[in-house]
């Protein structure tokens, strides 16, 4: 059974941390483009950006909030301290490196991307119920593609089950200041949707030009044939490349059969999990949804 | 007081007493005797069903240890990016220090120590000297056999005698080998406070800043005479049970802990060549 999210009280937060209404953590897949918004954001002033990712909840905080759930009773850090108490040092604990990343750089803001952080999008929400949430997608094809490519050598289910597992981790929460932008669209009008991004964060600039400019001069991501690993993403998860207006196609038949072949091998030998798990009901819904657009949309 | 400085302005310069020692090697009753003292605070042990004692065990420096790692990377990344290490242990302390002051303030607001013990911490020395040089540390140390005997024999031990052996061994050397980093260490063994609870906790009550009156000293007599965490063995607590093994158990934990029984004068000479 899933453990209850650990949520620390806004007003605990409000009144003891550095970071109070000033993180912005950016969750996304690694192969997304996240850097590029990281970077874009860290150009304006009074916006502190981290040079290199924190790994906090992914290694340390992640482990602390599991200690505290995994070992409940007095046997435990609870036999110490109240759920509040221990999650506001905790709080204090995490802000640590970000405050003193603002504070060297004389910044109001700081903002930080980690590639593992989406799977830790529960406790981040949790901990930081003030700081902003930057969920940025990119179509999972394409990062699973990238994801099972040399330079990552992921299994291209696995790279499929990341993109799939990230997305639904951070799309799943329930957050008072989560934002989702698709990187395509960040790149193609980088003016207008970082002048759209920054006023919704609170982030008080008179002009987003500049880091506009220095986005547009990275250029379009590179092109990416989707392979085995997009096909998996595009049979499995159809329903998160709808909702994030993803459109379908695109995917060559040999590659969609190599999917196929990969996703049922997975399936008996047991390795894929979730993934494996859900092929059936999700290739059935995938089934139908085909027939149903044939016949015109009565199905 | 003079001593090693925390790494950061702490409520808790000087007040933290850790116990260390291998599982059931008697950590939970000295930590239950040091609670003796009214200037000592820590989480007492509990009973939660059927007359069972569990000791308290908070398990905090192995919760934090991930970010100890963080802070280590080889890679750039991480904590240490961020910031220098004495600012990463200054973070860590102020972190336990919160804790601990919610526990002070649930088990004994007024005291001025505060004691806590966990078994796990055997493996985080290198972390607790970074963040808590003011600490003082108390390593309990009991005769191998009878550890292994008492360890295999509960549900919570790793299944047998030899592993039982081989993680007192573990264990041991390794607070022995870390001891170094720590400016205020003690050891005790549990034979000799099983033969004189009073007068051994007393010297440790000194040893870290308290004074010990008729009061602690009655206090003291009262609860070196209760028992805990026993898991439900009828055979009464002592030292020298593991002449209750067989030979061939005998034998299969000193395989394992010979050395290092013979090392801390557990065997007589005789005994070693026997176990060789």
């Amino acid at each position: 059974m899933k453990p209850e999210p650990l949520a620390l009280d806004i007003e605990a937060a409000r009144g003891a941390s550095a970071l109070f209404d000033r993180a912005i953590f950016i969750l996304a897949t690694p192969e997304t483009g996240a850097e590029r918004l990281l970077r874009a954001l860290g150009s304006l002033p009074g916006v502190a950006a981290a040079p290199v990712p924190t790994h906090l909840f992914s290694q340390g905080i992640g482990r602390l909030l599991d200690h505290w759930r995994l070992d409940p009773g007095p046997a435990a850090l609870s036999g110490l301290a109240d759920a509040q108490d221990f999650l506001l040092a905790v709080r204090l604990l995490a802000d640590a490196p970000l405050a003193a990343l603002a504070e060297a750089q004389g910044a109001e803001w700081a903002v930080e991307y980690s590639p593992g952080h989406p799977a830790h999008a529960e406790e981040i929400a949790g901990l930081y119920p003030d700081a902003r949430l930057v969920h940025v997608v990119r179509d999972g094809r394409e990062v699973a593609a990238r994801l099972s490519s040399p330079v990552y050598k992921r299994a291209p289910r696995y790279a499929a089950r990341l993109w799939i597992d990230d997305q639904r981790a951070v799309s799943d929460l329930e957050h008072d200041h989560l934002f989702v932008v698709r990187i395509e669209d960040l790149l193609a009008e980088p003016e207008g949707l970082l002048e759209e991004l920054v006023k919704a964060l609170g982030i008080e600039v008179s002009s987003v030009a500049a880091a506009a400019e220095a986005l547009g001069r990275l250029g379009d991501l590179p092109d990416v044939r989707p392979g085995r690993a997009g096909a998996i993403v595009d049979t499995v998860a159809y329903d998160l490349l709808a909702r994030f207006d993803y459109p379908e196609g695109g995917i060559g038949a040999s590659s969609r059969a190599a999917a196929w072949a990969e996703m049922l091998a997975a399936s008996t030998a047991g390795v894929a999990g979730r993934l494996a798990t859900e092929t059936g009901p999700r290739a059935v819904g995938r089934a139908r949804s085909w027939i149903a657009e044939r016949r015109g949309g009565d199905g | 007081m003079s001593g090693p400085r925390p790494p950061c302005a702490s409520a808790f310069a000087d007040a933290n007493v850790f116990v260390l020692g291998t599982r059931r090697s008697g950590t939970t009753w000295l930590a239950e005797l040091l609670l003796a003292h009214p200037d000592v605070a820590g989480a007492e042990a509990t009973e939660p069903v059927a007359g069972q004692f569990v000791p308290q065990e908070s398990v905090i420096f192995g919760g934090v240890s991930d970010l100890w790692v963080n802070a280590s990377r080889a890679d750039g990344e991480g904590m240490a990016a961020y910031l220098p290490p004495v600012e990463v242990a200054g973070a860590l302390r102020a972190f336990c220090d919160r804790i601990f002051a919610a526990g002070r303030a649930r088990h004994g607001p007024r005291a001025r120590r505060f004691v806590e013990k966990s078994p796990d911490n055997n493996k985080r020395l290198p972390l607790m000297a970074t963040t808590h040089p003011d600490a003082w540390y108390v390593h309990i140390v009991r005769d191998g056999r009878d550890v292994s005997r008492s360890l295999a024999s509960v549900h919570f031990g790793p299944g047998n005698l030899a592993a039982s052996a081989a993680e007192w061994v573990r264990d041991v050397r390794l607070v022995r080998e870390h001891r170094w980093r720590l400016s205020r260490y003690r050891e005790v063994r549990y034979e000799d406070l099983l033969a004189d609870p009073v007068g051994q906790v007393g010297d440790l009550l000194r040893w870290v800043g308290l004074d010990v009156d008729a009061q602690v000293t009655r206090r003291l007599s009262e609860r070196a005479a209760k028992e805990v965490a026993r898991y439900g063995s009828n055979v009464p607590s002592g030292a020298g049970k593991w002449r209750l093994l067989g030979p061939a158990e005998g034998a299969a934990v000193l395989d394992v802990a010979g050395d290092l029984l013979a090392e801390l004068g557990y065997l007589d000479p005789a005994e070693g060549e026997g176990a060789a």
